[in-house]
């Protein structure tokens, strides 16, 4: 095809995403959403018939996936094509509407059905998907009152006026509010700015963080917060301010010698497995830093076994899932029995089963060794679930920093940060009922159904 | 750290950076022929005064390219050095006559004809590079693909070379983050620390997970392609080259001037060999 007809059928696919204006950007200058966008126009020549999007929504904050979801729905309709999504995001899929539900499991159509018929089966739990999380409140908080007229998928236009009641009781009944003994502070950052080359990317930021605490860092792509993470464990070095371990400025300290206070998790684990047998790469770090053997032998023992990962010590590496990986290099990162552990995303692209097994597990790590951990994520059920306290970080700078359900049930930070409220702050609006208190009884409530 | 590497993605707004990429190629590759081809500085001077000007006209930034041009001055500093310790007289033997100009020893005179032989030699090895840096400051991976697809290359090897191009900045990320991984772990990489070869070996400790990654997205990349359709035809055109102007027509008759240059070397050569190295003062 000559050039000069390619020129407007590239410039028409470009507008068809709204990326018509960003045609010379560099790969790296594009968000996640943007970089989508792109992906998606590279496959609109032509007279496409069936759109197929394998998991458009991970690794996208909840801003960014609502805006993918509208674009798909808008293409859909424009375009007039068949649009089949694969997804375990359910609730932010039906941020616009489908038309059927289909189920997988095993390689088996488990369940197919209009999302009304589809959501009042619960079949979605059974297989290890979440449901939105209006339809598990409005049907476990009150499963004797008959679910309201009109489809399931659309909570803006249901009548909830029967629910009032039972709901207004329900948050009646405070869960007790997590203790809040805080010791000395372990690390405390002052004032940090960072840039990298002269793009500023932190800026004067201050953080304490104490003993124990689970942490939730938060905020929209490219916001910093892997910068943070890596300036923590001194990857990267402050520009201006100071960051203090137990008091003391940590410059003089290596990265090496940071790590054995401080476990920094990446995101992708390929970038941090270097060895072919479990064990090996566990040992690894003990054994760089000339540990004795039975120190060795019995840290890297204690690692894969909080990780649940000692029956499968001697597998080969490239035989693991993702998840395992990612098991792995958190028990890499245990063997240094570190104070505090960062883990970047631990469950993005991970069905709900998988993810609630990751964090269980993460969960009972930091009660019984006391250890902080400080999730970066763009997941608000994982931070309202898990964490104590969530940070709040956008366009380099701290917006919040405080009790997870405070934080997180304010709209205006939410907005600020590219975050979405979850649907069910959006009903205790609808039900004028206190969305704070109603989200932190349900989310006691719900745990409290998983663990029967 | 997302651009600092010399690779343009985006095509510069200077006269030589606009032209097609298939004339930047015609025009290196002719340039190329003719510095190659012989140590006889009548054809080296005005060459090498012509990639000076070519390069001045992209006005280079030198902040960035200064650790490039030290390193190339130092080497062949190092490399001149050991070639006159090697053999003192190789001028002389090149251009078939001796004049000694002084000497330190018996054994290390000091010839006008080697002097003269260094001199072309580095003429020659800085208009060689002077020319790979214009023409890496101008060209883009996508148009590099496309010049060399004019010449008659196939397609599938110009993809490869411009993916590979377009690549390494990622690579290059995805290294610095296993780095930075494995510092955590414990790898001493800092100079004063440890022993050459002892960072020589780590160093492969981080090069094993980078070859993973590449290959994971390597296949990645090859089923994205034909997905789009990729190499179902045997003819391709390319969206990034902008269109032939006036100004891509004069440089390739440049070009066609430059590689006549050589050809008639070449065959004058054929009929009567030059002299291995010219030298006028005899």
């Amino acid at each position: 095809m000559p050039r000069k007809e390619m020129l407007p059928l590239v410039a028409q696919a470009a507008a068809l995403v709204g990326m018509d204006g960003m045609l010379n950007r560099l790969p790296y200058e594009l968000s996640g959403g943007q970089k989508q966008k792109v992906a998606l126009a590279g496959v609109l020549h032509g007279r496409v018939d069936i759109l197929l999007f394998d998991e458009p929504l991970a690794s996208l904050d909840p801003k960014a996936g609502m805006d993918a979801m509208e674009m798909i729905d808008n293409l859909r309709r424009d375009l007039e094509v068949t649009t089949l999504i694969i997804e375990h995001r359910l609730e932010d899929v039906l941020y616009r509407p489908v038309d059927r539900i289909i189920v997988l499991n095993a390689g088996r159509v488990v369940a197919e059905g209009s999302p009304d018929d589809i959501l009042k089966s619960r079949v979605l739990k059974q297989y290890g998907i979440r449901e939105p999380l209006y339809v598990s409140a409005l049907m476990d908080i009150a499963p004797d009152i008959p679910l309201p007229e009109g489809p399931l998928d659309q909570p803006g236009a249901l009548n909830l006026s029967a629910y009032r009641e039972a709901f207004t009781k329900f948050i009646q009944v405070e869960p007790p509010a997590p203790s809040p003994e805080k010791g000395e502070p372990l690390m405390a950052v002052q004032g940090v700015t960072f840039a990298y080359e002269d793009v500023p990317v932190l800026q004067n930021v201050r953080l304490t963080i104490h003993p124990g605490e689970r942490i939730a860092l938060m905020g929209e792509n490219g916001a910093g917060k892997s910068t943070l993470a890596r300036l923590l464990c001194g990857v990267e070095r402050p520009v201006q301010g100071r960051i203090l371990w137990q008091g003391k400025d940590y410059t003089t300290m290596s990265i090496a010698q940071l790590a054995q206070k401080i476990g920094y998790v990446m995101q992708n684990p390929n970038q941090m497995l270097v060895k072919d047998i479990v064990i090996q790469e566990v040992r690894l770090a003990l054994e760089l830093r000339r540990f004795p053997k039975e120190e060795t032998e019995r840290r890297v023992r204690q690692a894969l076994t909080l990780t649940g990962l000692y029956p499968m010590r001697n597998w080969p590496i490239g035989a693991l899932s993702y998840g395992q990986k990612k098991r792995v290099t958190i028990a890499v990162m245990l063997a240094l029995e570190p104070s505090i552990l960062i883990l970047d995303e631990p469950t993005a692209g991970q069905d709900f089963a998988h993810y609630t097994e990751m964090m269980t597990f993460v969960e009972k790590l930091s009660k019984e060794n006391a250890m902080t951990v400080l999730f970066i994520t763009h997941d608000l059920h994982l931070a309202l679930e898990y964490t104590d306290r969530a940070v709040l970080l956008s366009r380099g700078q701290i917006i919040a920093d405080g009790n997870t359900f405070d934080v997180l049930c304010d709209e205006t930070l939410l907005l600020q940060a590219s975050l979405k409220k979850t649907s069910l702050m959006e009903m205790a609006q609808k039900l004028n009922i206190n969305a704070s208190a109603f989200v932190r009884r349900f989310t006691a409530f719900e745990r409290g159904l998983a663990r029967g | 750290m997302d651009n600092r590497f010399i690779i343009p993605l985006i095509p510069g707004r200077e006269r030589l950076q606009r032209l097609t990429g298939a004339t930047k190629v015609r025009l290196f590759t002719a340039t190329l022929f003719v510095l190659m081809v012989s140590f006889d500085l009548r054809i080296l001077i005005p060459g090498l005064v012509l990639q000076c000007v070519l390069l001045a006209s992209i006005h280079p930034s030198l902040h960035k390219l200064r650790f490039i041009i030290v390193f190339i001055i130092i080497t062949n500093a190092i490399n001149i050095l050991l070639f006159f310790l090697a053999d003192p007289l190789i001028g002389s033997k090149l251009a078939g006559s001796t004049t000694v100009l002084f000497s330190l020893s018996s054994h290390f005179p000091f010839t006008g004809e080697t002097l003269w032989y260094f001199f072309a030699r580095l003429s020659k090895i800085a208009s060689v590079f002077v020319a790979s840096l214009w023409f890496a400051l101008s060209i883009t991976p996508s148009q590099l693909a496309s010049g060399l697809y004019s010449l008659k290359f196939p397609y599938k090897v110009c993809t490869m070379i411009s993916l590979g191009l377009r690549y390494i900045p990622d690579i290059l990320r995805d290294y610095e983050n296993t780095k930075a991984a494995m510092q955590m772990r414990g790898l001493e990489l800092d100079p004063k620390k440890t022993s050459l070869g002892a960072r020589l070996k780590q160093t492969t400790l981080i090069l094993f997970p980078l070859v993973i990654i590449t290959f994971e997205k390597v296949g990645v990349i090859a089923n994205a392609m034909e997905l789009r359709g990729y190499g179902q035809g045997k003819k391709r055109s390319y969206y990034c080259e902008p269109e032939t102007t006036r100004d891509d027509i004069v440089v390739q008759i440049l070009a066609a001037a430059l590689f006549l240059v050589f050809a008639v070397y070449i065959v004058t050569g054929w009929i009567s060999p030059h002299p291995d190295l010219w030298y006028p003062f005899r």
